[in-house]
């Protein structure tokens, strides 16, 4: 097991799979298209314009460099947040207003929150590959690498 | 946070339960930026106007707001309508846009519905402080006027509009609103503004970038910036001796050197150009996003009157600057040459209209180009000689 430094922006305690990305992710055009508003309610990144496209980050920690674009992202991650649909936790490089709008909102509002860290060391990219198993733990102020995925058959 | 009386009153609900939740939101919100106080807005600027299904919490949150009285506190004005089309799919989809503009009437605000807010209903002045949502107005209030506002997300902005604060963090702050990254322009032979707005929001991420003297127009800083807050984060911008807070590079540096200098080429801005089949196969011209303004529409449309056009071209206009355009006799020619004028948010309604009708839409416009999916990019030249604009033989 693995433990990298991180520094906590909203606190809590989550694990999951990783999603990894070192492209910033623009949540509005990510999220808000027609596959994510039908009933099943999916939380795929749809922005065409990013390498994640298609994959989605239900559950997910997900590990980014930064948010960009749109304000409307708050709305996103606060109904993703508000309705359990969305990441486990939030890790990236910089934090952003809109980042921390939508989970204010929904601990706030509706008393759901997800962990939000910033880490330090861009090494944190090669060190985590997708679907290794994570956990944010902001009390301790660390993110720990629980294990290896199960290499592809 | 050091809150003063009123601000620890409004806490402890004298304004009522709702109204402090509104502000314990923003002390949050402040507190994880590290701001050690929230300061008073002298406007606020709101992007949810679209009633659109996807958002179920932030309707709960606006319903709950009106049912216990809340109001504005402050000027707060509107984005744009996401369009009313009323074939039988878009009655579902925005059933009850209508009921949710009269909720955010009912909460005391501006029904100007344009995100270009700046050019009538909402006019801030070199260093006012804002609680701006609307990614490519705060740009522009940032980089163009020189007041100050964070990026600021929807419903965040209706606690400030409601509260009349905002914490004072980053764009608020002299030391954020400093160059970091110089754009040297020289490269580039043919300007377009928008393409180098989505190339610079690209290598400039978050940080707030210098662009090296050009002669842009309003319009072209309302694009660029548009497009850089699209493709990156860009909350702020400069360009040397042309806005207000670089009269020289070394003033918009703070008289640091830059921590990093890129060139831009003529190459950059091409590579976003959509192919020769991409242009012929697209099948709706699209200008305005943001808003076009009077100005546009009168440079624009005056290019395409009287031609016989090749594609349906839209105008999104800004609803006051479309109230203006049909004043002069532009107006009517533009409608007899088959021009279609709008006053909604391109992007919702083309959404749509794409969707149902499996159209591409071409658009010189970086931002549109950015969120609708299936959009091409073109400068404003190719665009209009696809529209037929310019004969085939003009230098194409």
């Amino acid at each position: 097991m693995t433990e990298i430094p991180i520094r906590p922006i909203v606190d809590g305690r989550a694990r999951g799979p990783a999603l990894v990305t070192r492209q910033p992710i623009n949540f509005t055009a990510a999220m808000c298209k027609v596959p994510n508003i039908l009933p099943s309610r999916r939380a795929e990144i749809r922005d065409a314009h990013h390498e994640l496209f298609g994959r989605n980050v239900a559950g997910r920690v997900l590990v980014f460099p930064s948010c960009i674009g749109s304000t409307h992202t708050g709305l996103v991650l606060l109904d993703l947040v508000s309705y359990e649909r969305g990441p486990a936790a939030l890790v990236v490089e910089r934090c952003d207003s809109l980042l921390i709008s939508g989970v204010v909102l929904a601990e706030v509002w509706f008393g759901k929150s997800i962990p939000i860290v910033e880490f330090e060391d861009p090494a944190v990219y090669a060190r985590l590959a997708n679907d290794v198993e994570v956990e944010v733990d902001t009390g301790s102020r660390v993110l720990r690498i629980l294990d290896c995925p199960v290499p592809a058959a | 946070m050091r809150l003063t009386d009123e601000q620890q009153a409004m806490r402890d609900g004298a304004g009522g339960e709702i109204l402090a939740r509104c502000l314990e939101v923003i002390i949050r919100y402040g507190r994880a930026f590290g701001a050690e106080r929230l300061v008073p807005i002298r406007s606020a600027h709101l992007t949810g106007s679209f009633r659109i299904f996807f958002y179920t919490a932030y309707y709960e949150i606006v319903r709950q707001l009106v049912e216990h009285g809340v109001r504005v506190r402050v000027p707060t004005t509107l984005n744009p309508r996401p369009g009313y089309d009323y074939r039988p799919q878009n009655r579902i989809l925005f059933r009850s846009q209508r009921w949710h503009e009269s909720q955010l009437e009912a909460l005391g605000v501006t029904p100007n519905y344009s995100c270009v807010c700046y050019e009538y209903a909402n006019l801030p002045t070199f260093g006012d402080v804002l609680g701006w949502a609307e990614s490519s107005a705060i740009i522009f209030a940032n980089s163009v006027i020189g007041a100050r506002s964070n990026r600021n997300s929807i419903m965040v902005d209706i606690c400030q509009a409601v509260t009349g604060f905002t914490p004072e963090f980053g764009y608020l702050l002299d030391e954020h609103r400093r160059g970091q990254l110089l754009v040297d322009l020289s490269g580039i032979r043919r300007m377009d503004a928008q393409a180098l707005g989505h190339v610079i929001g690209r290598l400039a991420v978050d940080r707030v970038p210098v662009l090296t003297h050009h002669p842009f127009t309003r319009a072209e800083l309302k694009n660029m910036g548009a497009a850089m807050a699209s493709s990156g984060s860009v909350t702020m911008f400069h360009v040397e001796g042309l806005t207000p807070e670089a009269p020289d590079l070394a003033s918009a540096f703070g008289g640091r050197p830059p921590a990093e200098t890129v060139r831009v080429e003529q190459s950059d801005l091409d590579a976003l150009a959509a192919t020769r089949d991409q242009i012929r196969d697209a099948g709706i011209i699209a200008f305005g996003c943001p808003q076009m303004t009077l100005a546009e529409a009168v440079e624009i449309g005056s290019r395409l009157v009287g031609r016989r056009l090749r594609k349906p071209v839209l105008f999104h206009m800004i609803p006051r600057a479309a109230e203006e355009l049909a004043a002069l006799p532009l107006y009517q020619e533009l409608l007899a040459t088959g021009v279609e004028i709008h006053t909604h948010c391109p992007l919702a309604a083309l959404s749509l209209r794409i969707g149902f009708g499996n159209k591409d839409v071409l658009t010189p416009s970086g931002k549109l180009h950015y969120y609708l999916a299936g959009a091409r990019y073109a400068s404003l030249d190719e665009v209009l000689r696809a529209a037929g604009a310019i004969d085939a033989g003009d230098g194409a």
